[in-house]
């Protein structure tokens, strides 16, 4: 039994100096990504107006403009990832919000920020509303109404 | 402890003095416990809102592109004036495999090519962070429709240039939708078993804010470069590659293992470099 | 102490510290699992199983592995030793449920088989950082394995207490690539310096826990016997010797344990025929000594255990001269009947 207890001692010496190494070594190992620049949107630049802003927990929604209003924007900033399949964003007729009678302004995906031009034909209707579907699903995820869209909020 | 006081275990009780002193011990380890458990479950890192409709079918229409991967692109709902956007979505199948396989025997079954057809498969979507996937499995009977003519619908295709990227290789099953974590090393095996399983490997990049970018690769032929990939998934990577974007993916073109070097290990020993990087425009352009 | 073999000879004391066993998994099983979907909602069924049970036998390893050097530091721990066999089982039990889950997980439904894609699928033997650090926990599972199903007592005398001793004893290396499992494994991913921090303080307590009962033991292995007569050498005088207890004494290799009992002096190899539980540090108890490990019992003048058990001790000659005890350290056969030492 001697030797045993010897091989006690002798075992633990060598570990009091293998795991505190090993350790420090395990993590010095933890990679370490450097984060990088990713591309962002190429999309034409934001129209330095906001007429108006919608906030919904996960997205914030602005329509832009020109100064003399001549040019419209969608403005779509996505807050947190969104956990669709997939997401397109049309303005729907009145009622319903059949995208078969709606027009499509674009897909958006889970992050990110997007900017979509908007026609200036519909200065004039007094509502905008948009749908964000899930075509995949065929589900729609979210209205978002703006009253007088293409006026400042009284 | 009084030295009148002898443990023995096949008897009834323990001797007072001993008991009163295993009671702190007991105490103690309840705290440790306790604090264990706490800590340990607070401590973990966010799981990713990825997910994987398990058991839930689905079935998906559009047009089955082999290149660069077998993937289908459905189309969105046309609207009022006939325009759709689209979104591609590459296959994968049951388990740890890619989905050729299952291609090539659902081809051999119908006696015929699916290449560049408008299709219908059924089957399991998985999706995260803007990209969607589906599972399609022999046992799900995933081909409901196929048409006979060929749809002569190319992808929109920009040419990006040479790029330099540092990310990780991973299997876009895991990481989009069945695993969480679908990513680094304690991922590490099951990635390098579905990448050898014939799934399209992925490449992740990712900037301070936690977004990210995500590319196929393939050889600099355009071939498949699964095998070779084996030693270097899951870790931190560095690549040079011509970056070509196919609708709303990007393929990185690899000209050879020389191209891809590590960048983990020790990282106090690493030096920073300028590299530049690359994603995919975030205008998705509405298909006339 | 039995006759014959049983599955588990259950009494009272196992109960309760098989309840406590249980309770101590049952809170801390709970509580991970509540916390982590409270918190993180998003976690997988998988993850949590795979994570719960990996902790928590990671836990129970170093509560494993902290019970023997403070039983051997303050004896006051002794009760925690008694059942630590149904606390290893335990460990083994959520060690295989997290080591088989990850293999099915991360293995199966593949183009290979399972277990050999455990081998072959990660091959970076040759890199730190990407080492296969899965490969780490299979061995380590498999000296658990190993002694989860040799911890009865029939594969105790079958193997040989020595034999069986030494098999127990991997469960170091087992320990050593636990933590090289988790540094290599989850921690690359879970970059997180708490989980560093934890597992560096268990490994510095084990450390610091075994190195101070180690050189305890080996401070009494180490006394040197200069005086010498006939053979018998010089170890203590009389009155250090307790009633019903002994002093250990280390001569050439071989822990020799002295009784005082009803005013004589007796001496018995110091090393259990169980599990080589220390002899000496027990009590006579009925007559007979009592190993402080199990509670074997040995008669003080022969060394044999009372009818019906068979264990058998050496023997050796003890004589007392002046109130000085004088110690033969050469053995009489295992079970020889010895006169002992009357002290006046």
């Amino acid at each position: 039994m001697k030797p045993l207890r010897k091989r006690h001692l002798q075992v633990w010496t060598a570990w009091a100096i293998l795991l505190p190494v090993g350790i420090v070594l395990g993590w010095l190992a933890v990679p370490y990504q450097q984060p990088v620049k990713l591309l962002q949107s190429s999309a034409a630049d934001l129209l330095p107006v906001i007429m108006q802003t919608k906030e919904h927990n996960d997205y914030t929604v602005s329509i832009r403009s020109d100064h003399k209003h001549t040019a419209w924007q969608l403005e779509w900033k996505n807050k947190t990832a969104l956990t669709y399949p997939s997401a397109v964003i049309y303005k729907a007729g009145e009622p319903g919000n059949d995208p078969g009678k709606a027009e499509l302004i674009g897909r958006i995906e889970a992050r990110g920020d997007y900017v979509f031009e908007l026609k200036p034909g519909l200065a004039q209707s007094s509502r905008l509303k948009l749908v964000l579907y899930d075509f995949i699903h065929e589900a729609v995820i979210d209205t978002i109404i703006f009253k007088n869209p293409f006026r400042y909020p009284e | 402890m009084d030295n009148k006081e002898f443990y023995i275990g096949w008897m009834p009780a323990a001797p007072g003095g001993l008991a009163k002193h295993i009671r702190k011990v007991v105490v103690i380890l309840i705290m440790l416990v306790i604090t264990a458990g706490i800590i340990l479950a607070l401590q973990q890192k966010k799981f990713s809102t990825a997910t994987f409709e398990f058991g839930q079918l689905t079935e998906i229409t559009g047009i089955y592109q082999q290149f660069p991967v077998p993937s289908i692109k459905a189309m969105s709902n046309l609207d009022a004036s006939g325009h759709s956007s689209s979104l591609t979505i590459p296959l994968v199948g049951y388990g740890k495999s890619g989905a050729e396989g299952i291609i090539a025997e659902l081809e051999k079954e119908k006696n015929t090519t699916l290449d560049k057809k408008t299709v219908t498969f059924r089957g399991t979507l998985l999706y995260s962070d803007g990209k969607t996937l589906l599972q399609i499995d022999k046992n799900d009977d995933p081909l409901t429709k196929i048409s006979d003519a060929v749809v002569n619908v190319p992808p929109a295709i920009k040419e990006l240039g040479t790029v330099r990227l540092t990310g990780e290789i991973l299997d876009p099953k895991c990481y989009f939708g069945v695993m969480k974590p679908g990513q680094g090393k304690p991922h590490r095996d099951c990635a390098i078993r579905c990448i050898a399983g014939g799934m399209s490997p992925v490449f992740y990049v990712r900037n301070e804010k936690g977004e990210a970018n995500y590319y196929l690769i393939l050889d600099a032929a355009g071939k498949k470069m699964n095998e070779q990939l084996k030693d270097i998934i899951a870790e931190p990577v560095s690549l040079r590659a011509r970056a070509v974007q196919y609708d709303d993916w990007i393929v990185l073109y690899i000209d050879g293992m020389n191209k891809i070097t590590r960048t983990g290990g020790l990282s106090w020993f690493k030096t920073k470099d300028g590299d530049t990087y690359c994603g995919v425009s975030h205008t998705i352009n509405v298909s006339e | 102490m039995s006759a014959s073999y049983v599955a588990v000879g259950w009494n009272r004391q196992k109960k309760i510290y098989d309840w406590l066993i249980a309770g101590f998994c049952f809170t801390y099983l709970l509580l991970f699992i509540s916390v982590t979907l409270i918190v993180n909602e998003q976690v997988t069924f998988e993850t949590l199983l795979i994570r719960s049970t990996s902790t928590l036998a990671v836990l129970l390893l170093h509560v494993i592995l902290a019970i023997g050097p403070l039983c051997r530091l303050d004896k006051k721990f002794l009760p925690l030793l008694y059942n630590r066999r149904h606390l290893g089982v335990t460990m083994f039990t959520f060690a295989l449920a997290h080591g088989g889950f990850s293999i099915f997980q991360f293995h199966a439904l593949g183009n290979t088989n399972p277990f050999v894609s455990l081998f072959i699928s990660n091959t970076n033997f040759n890199s730190f950082a990407a080492f296969p650090f899965q490969a780490l926990g299979f061995f380590a599972l498999l000296i658990f394995f190993l002694m989860a199903i040799t911890s009865h007592d029939f594969w105790l005398h079958n193997l040989s207490p020595r034999v069986w001793k030494t098999l127990h004893m991997f469960v170091y290396l087992a320990y050593l690539l636990v933590v090289m499992h988790v540094m290599l494994g989850v921690i690359q991913y879970e970059n997180n310096p708490v989980f560093v921090i934890i597992i560096l303080a268990g490994a510095v307590t084990l450390i610091t826990l075994h190195l101070l009962a180690g050189s305890k033991e080996r401070k009494l292995d180490k006394r040197k016997f200069s005086l010498e007569q006939e053979g018998f050498m010089y170890v203590c005088p009389a009155e250090e010797i307790e009633d019903s207890r002994a002093k250990i004494f280390c001569i050439d290799k071989e822990r020799i344990a002295v009784y005082r009992h009803e005013n004589k002096l007796y001496a018995i190899h110091n090393v259990c025929k169980h599990q080589g539980g220390p002899l000496g540090e027990g009590k006579i108890l009925d007559g007979c000594i009592t190993c402080p490990w199990h509670g074997y019992q040995y008669l003080p003048h022969n060394g044999q255990s009372p009818p019906p058990f068979k264990e058998k001790v050496s023997t050796y000659d003890v004589k007392i001269i002046d109130g000085k005890v004088w110690l033969n350290p050469v053995p009489f056969p295992e079970g020889t009947e010895r006169p002992g030492a009357t002290i006046k």
